[in-house]
Order: C-alpha cells, then sequence, then structure tokens
C-alpha cells in the first residue's frame, strides 16, 4: 500500500533558521519507504518533527511521508535511520544518521526546536551561520544534537565525546543497516525483527505527487495543518472482544521525565467522549470498534491526536511532550475543557509550574500559599498556616500527601508550607463535589502528590533562598523499573536570629526547620506499580527562656496499584501517620512545663475503578484507627510540675464507598456516590455512623457552555479544637465521643462555565450554600491544654456558610493567570438556644470575609523570562473588639463586645516576582532557574492582630500587628543538575 | 557580598512590626448603664463593696475609679439574714459573728435594677510556705511559695502590701534660686539628709494556677525591683496574702489581666469578655461585670535588706540645668528630683540632685515607721 503522506506543518509567523536537519535544500537519495527501496528521491529532514519530505522536483510542494513506513534514507553520503522501524522500541521516534555501523553502531539525531528569544543569536543556536537572519524576528529554531550508542541491541544516549572515541574504534561484527535492506517482520508473539532482503530498487510511483494540487488549494482554504502523527493508525486489541465497542486503558506519562501525569483530558473526536487520567495517570475509555481519533491534552504539554483502530480491549499508553510550539492563534487548553468535560464541580488543580511562579514572602514555591488564592479558599491570617474554605474552619479540612494525612501542613506557623515545591507534582482542592473515596472531613480535600522520579537518568537541583535551602534528586535504582525520589529542605534561621541585638526579645531564640521526602517507585511491567512514599518533618521554635513549640510530621506508605487490560483498575494502600505537637513554658522557673500531644493513624485504603463507556464506577474502601494522646504535661529542668497525662483516645473509622459517573448523551451527565462511613469510639465504646451523598449534574448545551449542579453530605469524627486564628502549637485535636458529637454537613452548590476560546478565556460563577452540624467553638478563657473536661469549655455550635465565585481564568498564552472576586458569608450558632455566644443568636465565623478580589498573573515575556504578580484583598477578618474600659482589681481594663462584632481592617498586598527560566541548552552540563520578587510591594501594613495596653493614668492604646509590614524582597536560585 | 546578605537576611527579620491602632469602639448607649462591682466578702469581719461604670475606651474621664454605694446593697447568707452597710461607711457591712459554714451573696439595687451576685462559701486557707527576695541578672523578684488548702480547686490570688525605708542620698550639688530664677552651684556644707518610710498596698490580686503541681506555689513571682532602680531601697518589708480561689475566679481574673496584656503572640487566644459572678437579675439582658470574692487569707511577712543585692547605683547622668520654669513639672519631665529646700545663708531655693535622690516628702514617705514593721 502506498501513502501519498499529507502537507507538511505551515509556520505562519517569522522565525530564524530552518527546521530541517542540515539545510533548507532537498538531496536526491534513496529511501526505503512502505516495503520497498526508491531510488533518486529528493528529500529532507523535518528535524522539528522528525518527518522525511519528498519532493517530486524542485519546483513542486513537499510532501510529509509517514515515519512509521520509513525505515531508512541516505543522501549526500550519509544514511538514516529510523531505529524504532527496526525494532529499537528503547529508542527515541524519529530519524539517526549512523555514524559509526556494525554491532556497536553509533547514531548521532539532530532537533530543531522552536524556540523565542530576544537576546539574537545568529550561527550556533540555528545549527549554521544564517545570511538571511533577520533580527527583528525573535523565534528561531534552535539547533542541538543527541549521540546515542547501540550495545546490545539497546540504544543508549552517550556524550558528544564518548561518541568520538566510539567512532574510532574499529567497527565490530556486520554492517546492520547501511549494506543491506531491511525489512521488519513480525512474528506471531507481536515480536519485531528484520530480516535482510535483496534491494528491491525502484522508483516513486506516477501519481504520487498528484495530490498537490488538491493539497495547495486545502492550504489555501485552511491555513495551517494539523500536527504529526495524526494519520498513524493503531491497532488496538484483536477481533475476539465480543461487541461493538472496547475498552481502552493505558498510562500517561511525560515524555521527557517518564513521570505519570493525572488530570490528562482524553477526548475522542468523533463521539465527543472524554475522560481524565487519573492521580495515577491511568485511564480507560470505551471507544466504538473501527477507526477512533483520540486526543490527549494537558497543559503545558503538546497535545497529541493519536488513530486507533479498535478492535477489542487494549492498553495504549501515551508520554506527551512539553510543549514547544510558539505558534499564535486561538488555544483551547485542557484546563478549559475539563470544566465542560467533568461533572463535578468546585474543584481545581494547580500544578507546581504555576506554583513556582506565584511570589511568596522569601521566594520558595508554597502550594498553601498557591491555593490560598483561589476563590473561596481563605487564610487565617497573613504568614499564618491553616485555610479556610467555603465558611469550614481550618480543622475541616482533610489535607494529603501521597494519601497520607498531613495535621500540620505548615513550617515556622505557615511562613512556609510543609511541601518541598521540588518533590511535589502539583495538588488538586475539592471543595464543593468531593469525590466519594475521599472522607472525613466536611470542608474540603486537599490531595498533593509527588512526582514518582525518573526512569530513565538521574537528575538533581539545589535551591537557596534567603533563609531555606533545598536538595533534590531522581533517578533510576534499576533503569525502566524503579525510580528513586527524595528532597531535603532545611533553614538557617538561626543564624539570622543570632543577627538581632543581644537585648531583643528574641535574643538567643532559635527557629527552624527541616523537612525530608523520599520515594521509591517500581513497575512490574506495565500494569503493577508498587510506590514506596515517606515524608519527615521537624519544626522548633524558641524564645529563650520564655516558650518553646516543636511538632513533627511522620508519614510512611506502601501503595500497590494494577491495571488489566479490560479496564479495570486496583489500588491498595496502606500506611501510618504521625503528628506530634508540644508546646513549651518556661517563663516560670518552678511550673515550666512541656505539654505534648500525639496523634498516631493508621489505615488502609482500596480502590476499584472501571470504565464501561458511559459510565465508569467506582468502588472501595478505607479504614482509618486512631490512637490519639490528647496531652502529656512533663516538668521541665527543675519545674515542680506534676507528670500526667490525659486519658489516649481510640477510634475506629470505617467506610465503604460507590460512585458512578454516567455520561447520558453528549449534553447531561451526572456523577453519584454514596458513602457510609461509620465510627467507633474505643474509649466511650459507642458506634457513630452515617451515610454520605456526593452527587453533581452537568448541562453542556454547547461545547463551551455549562451548567453544573451539586449536592453533597460529609462527616468528620475528628475534631480540631482551637481558641486562636490560625493553626497554633496549642491547638488539640480529639475524637468523636461521648464528649463529641461527629460533625457534619452538606453543601448545595450551582455553577456556570463559559469558554471563549477566541480570547483564551474562561469564566465561572460557583455559588453554594453550606451549614454544618454539631462544629465546635471555644468559651471565652477556656484552657485547651491537658483539660480532662474539655468539652466543658466548648460550645457546641451549627454553622452557616454561603456565597459567590466568579473567576475569570487565562490558562494558556503569554499572559495566564486568573483573576478571582467572591462574596462570601459564614456564621456560627450555639446550638443551646440560651447560649453564651451572642445570647444564642447566629454571630460571625472567625473567617467570614464577605468580600475577595483576587489575581495571580504571569506574562511570559520570552521563554525564559516572565514575570509574576499576586493581587489580594479582602474585608478584614472579624474580631470581638473592645466596647468601653473600667476600673477593676487595682487598674484600668477593658471590656470586650459580642464575638467577632467587629472586623480588623482590610487586607491588600500586592507581589511582584521576576523568574528567569533555566536555559534550553541541552548540552549544558547545568541549568540554573533564578528568581528575584518583592512580596508586599506597596509596603502595607497589613493587620494580623490587635490587641490593647494600657498606659498611664488609664489610657488604653490600641495595636496592631502586621507580620509583614513592609517590602519584603528576596532572592531564589535553583541549580539543576 | 556578604555584608549584603546579612542586611538583607536581618531585614527579612525585621518586617513584623507593631503599629497603633484606634478601632471605632464607641457605643455611648451602654456605657453608664453598666454597672461594675468589685467587692469582697470576709466572714467574720466585713464585707466591702465599690462600684463603677463602664466608660468609653477613649474616655479621660478618670477621676473617679471607685465610688462608694450610694444605692441600697447587703449582705446576705443563704438562712435569709441580711447584713447591712455601716452608716458612717457605706461601703462595707459588718460580718462579726458571721460563720464560715454559711453561703454569701451580695444584693445591690443600681438605677432600678437588681444586681445579685453567686452564692459564694469561704474556701479554706492556702499555706504560704515561703516569701522571698531573689536576685535574677539585674532584678531582684518579690517571690511567694504556697501551698493550697485540702479541699482547694488549685488555684490561689496572691497580693501584697510593700513598705520600705528611703532616704535622701546625695547631697545637693546645685540649688536654684527661686528669687532670681537661677542655678547656682551649692556651696559649703549642706548634708541634709533624712530617712522615711513609705507604705504601698498592692490590691491587684495576682492569680497562679496550682493545678499541675498538686497545689503547690514556688515561686511565683509578685514583684521585679531593678538593683539599681530608685526602687531598690535601703529595707523592704512586704506582707503578702494568699486565698484560695475557684477555677472561675481564676479564669475571669486570667481573662481580664489577659485583656490588656501585650498581644503580640501569634497565639494569643482571641480575646473576650469573661462573664463575672454577678449579674442583673431584674433584666437578664442588661450587662453587668466584675467579681465579688469571698477571702480567707493568709498572711506572711518579710523583711529585707536590700544592702546586700544592690548594684552599684551612682548615677553620670548629667545634671540638667532648668530654665525658668515651675521646677516643680521637672520633677516629672525630666526625673530630676528636688532633695529638699535648702536654705544657704541669705540665699532660698530648692537643691537638685541626681534620678536616686527622693524627697521624702515629695514621695508620700513618712518618718514615722510603719505599722507593717512591727
Amino acid at each position: 500500500m502506498l501513502y501519498r503522506g499529507r502537507l507538511p506543518d505551515v509556520i505562519l509567523v517569522s522565525y530564524n533558521g530552518t527546521y530541517f536537519w542540515e539545510g533548507k535544500e532537498f538531496k536526491t537519495g534513496d529511501i526505503y519507504f512502505n516495503g520497498r527501496v526508491y531510488t533518486d528521491v529528493l528529500m529532507n529532514i523535518d528535524a522539528h518533527n522528525q518527518d522525511v519530505q519528498v519532493r517530486m522536483d524542485a519546483a513542486s510542494s513537499p510532501i510529509v511521508i509517514y515515519r512509521d513506513e520509513v525505515a531508512w534514507l541516505s543522501y549526500s553520503g550519509k544514511t538514516f535511520v529510523n531505529l524504532n522501524y527496526i525494532g529499537c522500541e528503547s529508542a527515541p521516534e524519529g530519524f539517526f544518521e549512523i555514524l559509526k555501523d556494525g554491532d556497536e553502531a553509533v547514531f548521532r539525531q539532530v532537533q530543531k526546536v522552536l524556540r523565542k528569544s530576544t537576546a539574537n543569536r545568529n550561527g550556533s543556536p540555528l545549527g549554521y551561520f544564517d545570511p538571511e537572519y533577520n533580527e527583528d524576528v525573535f523565534l528561531y529554531f534552535e539547533y542541538t544534537e543527541t549521540y546515542y550508542r547501540l550495545e546490545n541491541g539497546i540504544v543508549k544516549k552517550i556524550s558528544r565525546r564518548k561518541a568520538r572515541k566510539e567512532i574510532q574504534k574499529p567497527t565490530v561484527g556486520e554492517n546492520l543497516i547501511s549494506s543491506v535492506v531491511w525489512h521488519p517482520v513480525k512474528e506471531s508473539s507481536g515480536r519485531l525483527f528484520a530480516v535482510a532482503l535483496p534491494s528491491s530498487a525502484g522508483t516513486l510511483p506516477d501519481g504520487y505527487f498528484e495530490p498537490q494540487i488538491e493539497a495547495d488549494d486545502n492550504f489555501g482554504e485552511g491555513g495551517a495543518q494539523s500536527a504529526t502523527y495524526r494519520n498513524k493508525i493503531y491497532v488496538i486489541g484483536s477481533d475476539a472482544t465480543p461487541g461493538n465497542r472496547a475498552r481502552v486503558s493505558g498510562v500517561v506519562t511525560d515524555m521527557e521525565s517518564g513521570e505519570i501525569l493525572s488530570g490528562v483530558l482524553v477526548f475522542e473526536e468523533d463521539a465527543q467522549q472524554y475522560e481524565y487520567s487519573d492521580s495515577r495517570g491511568r485511564y480507560t475509555i470505551e471507544l466504538s470498534k473501527g477507526l477512533n481519533t483520540v486526543h490527549f491534552a494537558f497543559e503545558g504539554k503538546e497535545e497529541m491526536v493519536y488513530k486507533l483502530e479498535v478492535k477489542g480491549d487494549g492498553v495504549f499508553d501515551v508520554a506527551l511532550p512539553d510543549k514547544i510550539n510558539m505558534l499564535e492563534g486561538a488555544l483551547i487548553s485542557s484546563e478549559s475543557m475539563i470544566q465542560h468535560r467533568t461533572t463535578g464541580m468546585g474543584s481545581e488543580r494547580i500544578s507546581i509550574n504555576i506554583v513556582n511562579k506565584i511570589p511568596t514572602a522569601f521566594g520558595e514555591g508554597d502550594i498553601i500559599k498557591a491555593v490560598h488564592m483561589l476563590p473561596g479558599v481563605q487564610s487565617s491570617g497573613e504568614a499564618a498556616g491553616g485555610i479556610n474554605v467555603r465558611g469550614g474552619s481550618t480543622g475541616e479540612n482533610l489535607i494529603l500527601f501521597n494519601g497520607n494525612t498531613i495535621y500540620n501542613p505548615n513550617h515556622l506557623f505557615g511562613i512556609f508550607s510543609s511541601f518541598n515545591p521540588d518533590v511535589v507534582e502539583g495538588v488538586e482542592l475539592y471543595k464543593g463535589t468531593v469525590p466519594a473515596e475521599y472522607g472525613g472531613r466536611i470542608s474540603s480535600v486537599m490531595d498533593v502528590h509527588s512526582i514518582p522520579g525518573r526512569m530513565d537518568d538521574f537528575k538533581a537541583s539545589v535551591g537557596l533562598g534567603l533563609v531555606t535551602s533545598r536538595l533534590f534528586f531522581e533517578g533510576p535504582l534499576w533503569k525502566d523499573h524503579t525510580s528513586i525520589v527524595g528532597g531535603v529542605r532545611t533553614t538557617y534561621s538561626d543564624w539570622i536570629l543570632q543577627k538581632l541585638p543581644k537585648n531583643s526579645y528574641y535574643s538567643g531564640s532559635s527557629a527552624g526547620f527541616t523537612d525530608a521526602n523520599l520515594g521509591i517507585t517500581h513497575r512490574f511491567g506495565n500494569d503493577d506499580v508498587l510506590q514506596f512514599s515517606s515524608y519527615l518533618a521537624n519544626d522548633r521554635f524558641e524564645i529563650k527562656n520564655q516558650v518553646m513549640t516543636r511538632y513533627r510530621n511522620r508519614n510512611f506508605s506502601l501503595q500497590y496499584r494494577h491495571r488489566d487490560g479490560a479496564g479495570n483498575n486496583f489500588t491498595v494502600q496502606g500506611g501510618y501517620d504521625f503528628y506530634s505537637s508540644t508546646y513549651g513554658d518556661y517563663s516560670w522557673d518552678a511550673n515550666a512545663y512541656e505539654i505534648t500531644t500525639d496523634i498516631h493513624q493508621g489505615f488502609l485504603k482500596g480502590v476499584w475503578k472501571r470504565n464501561l463507556g458511559d459510565h465508569s464506577l467506582s468502588a472501595g474502601s478505607n479504614t482509618i484507627f486512631y490512637t490519639l494522646s490528647p496531652g502529656r504535661i512533663v516538668p521541665y529542668k527543675q519545674s515542680i510540675i506534676v507528670r500526667d497525662t490525659l486519658a489516649v483516645e481510640r477510634g475506629l473509622e470505617q467506610a465503604l464507598f460507590v460512585s458512578e459517573n454516567y455520561r447520558i448523551n453528549d449534553v447531561l451527565s451526572v456523577e453519584g456516590g454514596a458513602r457510609m462511613s461509620a465510627f467507633y469510639s474505643v474509649n466511650s465504646n459507642k458506634p457513630f455512623f452515617g451515610p454520605e451523598v456526593r452527587f453533581s449534574t452537568k448541562f453542556t448545551p454547547v461545547e463551551t457552555f455549562s451548567v453544573k449542579g451539586g449536592f453533597d453530605i460529609m462527616r468528620q469524627y475528628i475534631h480540631l479544637i482551637s481558641n486562636t486564628s490560625g493553626i497554633s502549637p496549642t491547638d488539640t485535636w480529639r475524637l468523636s465521643g461521648d464528649d463529641f458529637k461527629p460533625m457534619w454537613g452538606w453543601q448545595g452548590a450551582f455553577g456556570l462555565y463559559w469558554s471563549l476560546p477566541s480570547w483564551g478565556l474562561d469564566f465561572s460563577v460557583e455559588s453554594y450554600w453550606k451549614e454544618t452540624r454539631n462544629a465546635l467553638d471555644y468559651k471565652t478563657g477556656a484552657r485547651l491544654a491537658m483539660n480532662p473536661n474539655l468539652a466543658d469549655d466548648l460550645v457546641n455550635v451549627n454553622g452557616k456558610a454561603y456565597g459567590m465565585e466568579f473567576m475569570l481564568k487565562k490558562p494558556a498564552g503569554d499572559i495566564t493567570g486568573w483573576m478571582s472576586y467572591t462574596y462570601s458569608r459564614a456564621f456560627y450558632q450555639e446550638t443551646d438556644p440560651e447560649g453564651i455566644i451572642a445570647g444564642g443568636n447566629w454571630y460571625r465565623a472567625p473567617f467570614d470575609k464577605p468580600h475577595e478580589l483576587k489575581a495571580v498573573l504571569n506574562w511570559a515575556m520570552t521563554h525564559r523570562y516572565s514575570l509574576s504578580s499576586n493581587i489580594e484583598y479582602s474585608t478584614g477578618r472579624p474580631a470581638t473588639i473592645p466596647i468601653g474600659k473600667y476600673y477593676y482589681g487595682g487598674a484600668w481594663r477593658i471590656a470586650y463586645g459580642e464575638r467577632n462584632a467587629a472586623r480588623i481592617p482590610d487586607y491588600f498586598r500586592v507581589d511582584i516576582a521576576f523568574n528567569v527560566d533555566a536555559s534550553h541548552y541541552l548540552r549544558a552540563a547545568l541549568h540554573s532557574t533564578f528568581t528575584i520578587g518583592v512580596y508586599n510591594v506597596l509596603g502595607r501594613k497589613n493587620p494580623y492582630s490587635v490587641y490593647y495596653v494600657s498606659g498611664r493614668d488609664g489610657e488604653i492604646k490600641g495595636y496592631m500587628m502586621s507580620v509583614f509590614a513592609t517590602q519584603v524582597p528576596y532572592i531564589n536560585l535553583n541549580i539543576l543538575f | 557580598m556578604k555584608r549584603v546578605l546579612s542586611y538583607l537576611i536581618v531585614c527579612a527579620c525585621a518586617f513584623g512590626c507593631v503599629y497603633p491602632y484606634t478601632p471605632d469602639t464607641d457605643e455611648p448607649m451602654i456605657m453608664d448603664s453598666v454597672p461594675v462591682f468589685e467587692g469582697n466578702i470576709t466572714v467574720g469581719d466585713k464585707a466591702t463593696l465599690h462600684y463603677t461604670t463602664l466608660i468609653p475606651l477613649n474616655s479621660e474621664k478618670l477621676s473617679s475609679r471607685w465610688i462608694i454605694p450610694d444605692f441600697p446593697w447587703w449582705v446576705e447568707d443563704n438562712d435569709g439574714n441580711r447584713y447591712l452597710p455601716v452608716t458612717e461607711s457605706p461601703g462595707e457591712v459588718s460580718l462579726a459573728g458571721t460563720s464560715e459554714d454559711k453561703e454569701y451573696r451580695i444584693h445591690a439595687e443600681y438605677k432600678g435594677n437588681v444586681y445579685e451576685s453567686a452564692w459564694l462559701k469561704t474556701n479554706n486557707k492556702p499555706t504560704i510556705t515561703g516569701v522571698s527576695f531573689n536576685m535574677v541578672d539585674e532584678f531582684l523578684s518579690l517571690e511567694v511559695s504556697a501551698l493550697d488548702a485540702e479541699d482547694g480547686s488549685g488555684y490561689m490570688a496572691f497580693s501584697f502590701t510593700e513598705a520600705y525605708e528611703f532616704h535622701s542620698e546625695y547631697i545637693a550639688d546645685y540649688y536654684v534660686d527661686t528669687l532670681k530664677w537661677k542655678v547656682l552651684p551649692l556651696e559649703g556644707p549642706s548634708s541634709y539628709r533624712y530617712w522615711c518610710w513609705k507604705t504601698v498596698d498592692y490590691p491587684n490580686e495576682q492569680v497562679a494556677d496550682a493545678s499541675r503541681t498538686g497545689g503547690v506555689v514556688k515561686n511565683f513571682a509578685l514583684r521585679q525591683i531593678s538593683r539599681s532602680g530608685p526602687e531598690c531601697h535601703r529595707t523592704i518589708v512586704v506582707e503578702v496574702k494568699a486565698r484560695s480561689i475557684s477555677e472561675d475566679e481564676y479564669k475571669y481574673k486570667t481573662n481580664v489581666d489577659n485583656s490588656l496584656q501585650p498581644g503580640n503572640n501569634l497565639f494569643t487566644p482571641n480575646p473576650g469578655e469573661l462573664p463575672g459572678n454577678i449579674s442583673c437579675i431584674s433584666d437578664r439582658g442588661r450587662k453587668a461585670l466584675g467579681y465579688i470574692t469571698i477571702s480567707s487569707c493568709a498572711t506572711l511577712k518579710r523583711v529585707f535588706d536590700t544592702s546586700l543585692v544592690r548594684l552599684a547605683p551612682k548615677s553620670e547622668t548629667p545634671l540638667i540645668i532648668p530654665e525658668k520654669a515651675d521646677y516643680r513639672s521637672l520633677y516629672f519631665d525630666y526625673k530630676y528630683r528636688p532633695i529638699m529646700d535648702v536654705v544657704v545663708e541669705g540665699v532660698f531655693g530648692v537643691g537638685w540632685g541626681h534620678l536616686r535622690c527622693v524627697d521624702c516628702v515629695a514621695a508620700g514617705g513618712t518618718q514615722t515607721p510603719p505599722a507593717l514593721l512591727n
């Protein structure tokens, strides 16, 4: 069969250089194409797309012939081979020049990458000196070359120097390629190998270039043609599969690093079917038998389009390359389409690439701070830990890191997050429709996952900041089978504190943290993966002879994933989580003490997922066993404090869940889930249980406009008790039991999503109403630490929250980012109608901030340089303020009004950062990224808290404390090896 | 480069700041009608009651901190007996002969509303096991140790009275000629020096939590004195009072104290009003502040000679020569104090000395030794 090929890509913008291997000139040579050798063919290699273009003559338009049908070609004394064609599956796609033939052949591959740079460079970046170089043009094709060697049938990348040495060695064995004509043969097992055949020379048949006129006409009407790979047909499965439909499943990975990609849109063009890869990169889509056109789209990656000839159930793994095409034009990103193609609502995904661009106080990428910038998410104060999601308290968020629960996701009380940005791949926040497999918290789920590590070669980086430094590494332990990834982060803040004046309150103090991640992933073939993940973190802060806080996270998990050809995916994960917090008060020697609280948690979770075409099912169970030490006090040094330990609490949480996503038709789909959660309190010998509901529906009348609605019921059996604004070391966790009823809450939400592809914009509005029951608030003067009768110091409250979140997002282009405005309210009311707080009436929750305006913008000035900025405004958070003063006990005192009846001043902050990304010279030994920025560039004194002191003669003075009351400059350097 | 880096880093540590802040807190409609009661019942002795009212935060009306009740009030026990104020002292009720076995409360009728405290029963006395002056760096710390009563809650309240001996330690070097308003060196002998005593009551009780130490309070600091400052007098006598209090009272007083503590701690609990133990029973919605205590005090007295712990006191601060002005205002403004009126032959004026020179009369002292010394 003879393919005529397709027209080459048309690049509509000006550029320097050429995408051809050496020069633009077509050369006459021989080519093995579609099972035959053709001679005297005018051809050239497109090193950008790794294709061969042929011409009938010098005046005619070129045609791209299909690479997968080309075994080799030779012209100008050089021979190029398609290593994939001859069975070298380990080789990259494309053509390789044979520098040395034989058993230990050496190859060179030239790649041309379209770059954008304002720093004009003629010559080496182009691969040759171009006399027609135009200095006004910033786009150019950069020349890079890579060398490979054939060792025992496997192609391995080698350095240029080594390639030179290898070439000088005598050739061993027979010439493998250049002296014979190879013809691919497939065994019955499917293995591909090559046999030598007598040369059967010929010329391109008449009519081969016939479609030229038609193609030119097409070009005139349609403009640029589609990308590569479109017309290769992949045969999936066998005819043995009954029925008209079959399931295709696979894993989507990053072509560069081999890392799995979650959230990749898998979209079948004709039937308008879509699915997403899950957090392990797996996808399953049911397709009609026959020819299907399937897109794989992901932010920052090249959208890949494959033609799949589906004969039965089968596996199709995909690797997505980085998006390097800088062509202008409308772009519909996968992010845009997510809202129109998923039924769930209220979820946001942020990749680490975006996180690293968001300016932070000390320049280090911070997942928590990035999540703060989403609508519906509020921080409890500048640099304070914890988030409030849609009117929920900080303890109502489930924070997962590779499936492990992180009870305190902060370092240095919130200045840094616990998550090392080098290790993290991205975060998904569910603030609305939470998938049924997640539970245990009533407000949100934040699922952070780390990268699995490269399977091909080692990479490492060192990050240097003003306060922290980081080391990161990843690579294969067993190439293509086992990878390791690790990261360590520490501070040198002690050194900084020593710089403070000796008479300072903080003199002699210490503060710092250390954390470490280690992950090992092993693949058993294509379908089974075993993954070990661990996280260790230590925090400490001490003001000499005054107070000390120390907290630790320890998390370990082992996960096994399996998939089969029938579209079933199984995941089993078990692990152990530990969180310990110690608070020391050394201010009174005789009563100096340290109080420690611990949480030990063992968990086992199993999930089964199966895609059945219009239906996708999942089910599983989740078991958590808690051992919680609510307090242990020990004397410090000469203290007379009596050692004491509060009764250890134990509880077993068990959940069974099932959910289904049903795509009724192109316009309407529904997703429903049920989760039966139960909790057994060992201490009170009392069980609690109740159903949880997850439901959402989507109506998409046109592809770019969707309407969604959702309803959730969630339950929570572990309670964070706090009387401070943010997460504090004095906080304590308690399990449901006799004293504390399980919390539960429901949320109804409604949303509109509108994409404007021609503008590259997405607009969304989500509104919600949410109510919670059996939440806890504290009584004034409550003693939380080491209180055996803690319930007496707390009150049961019901909560209600409502709001509207407007969001305008630009996911692609030179300027990316989002802007959002949120109007939201959150209130509490004591369940006791004669309650002591606000007289039993509704009162503002401590995180009730009605107006919030946020913007995260990034302007990619060039491929290397970008400018990013944050803008954040919010109404001041509620505060309890004085209503007057009185004389009592020999001093003037202040009387406070109703709880949270007033507000501290509004919050407003602008940050900017200038980012220099790594150079793209692949031959460079080191790459570095550099960020310089200013946090709070306006120097606004945003309030964290207000307090009052008594002056002379009864004068009461109010003060406002700002954490970052001035501009905070920072520098951050990352060196990549 | 290192210097630049150091600068940047130290700057980074200094971003947190504190600024004056004035909240809009005027709520005049409630001010006058919110009474604040402070009373004490000492069974077998007497009960006292003061009151004041809540005033706006920025009010400068501070003259009447405590007001003797000018409204009907009394103490009543759980047998229905009423004890009325003493006629000549309307802020006091005699409880002579009353029994500690009963419960007592205060009843007051203020501006047409009736206020009553909770029923209170006398706790057993704690035992003061020691009062000491400890040197902590450059400070002298007055510390008390005590053991709570057997049936105590583990919370105790301490107050103390202090009497100290002081004197005009320095001889004047200069004097102001008040006729000519001119500062002149004081020539010739001027050895005026005399000793006197002053007694200061510290009524504000400080509460201690001994619930985690088995009821033992050890070295609880009541007051710190700079060993080189003017308060480090030659001889100090203190009488410390201690009483057992309930957990509720401890919480109330801690909350009252914390309401005005510097709150620049990131983990300071959110402030709020903690209800006292007196409320308006005629109108449940009406606010009332204050706490009525019941006491059974233990006392212990100690005399301390500071001469052994005093740091070198001589001040090298230059003398300020006042301009023509009311020299007495300088007493406050410049902390340079008149030693005494000096009489130089033919000249009337006021001598001036260094900071530690304290005029007995100006400081409210007396040459009569206090009763506490006995």
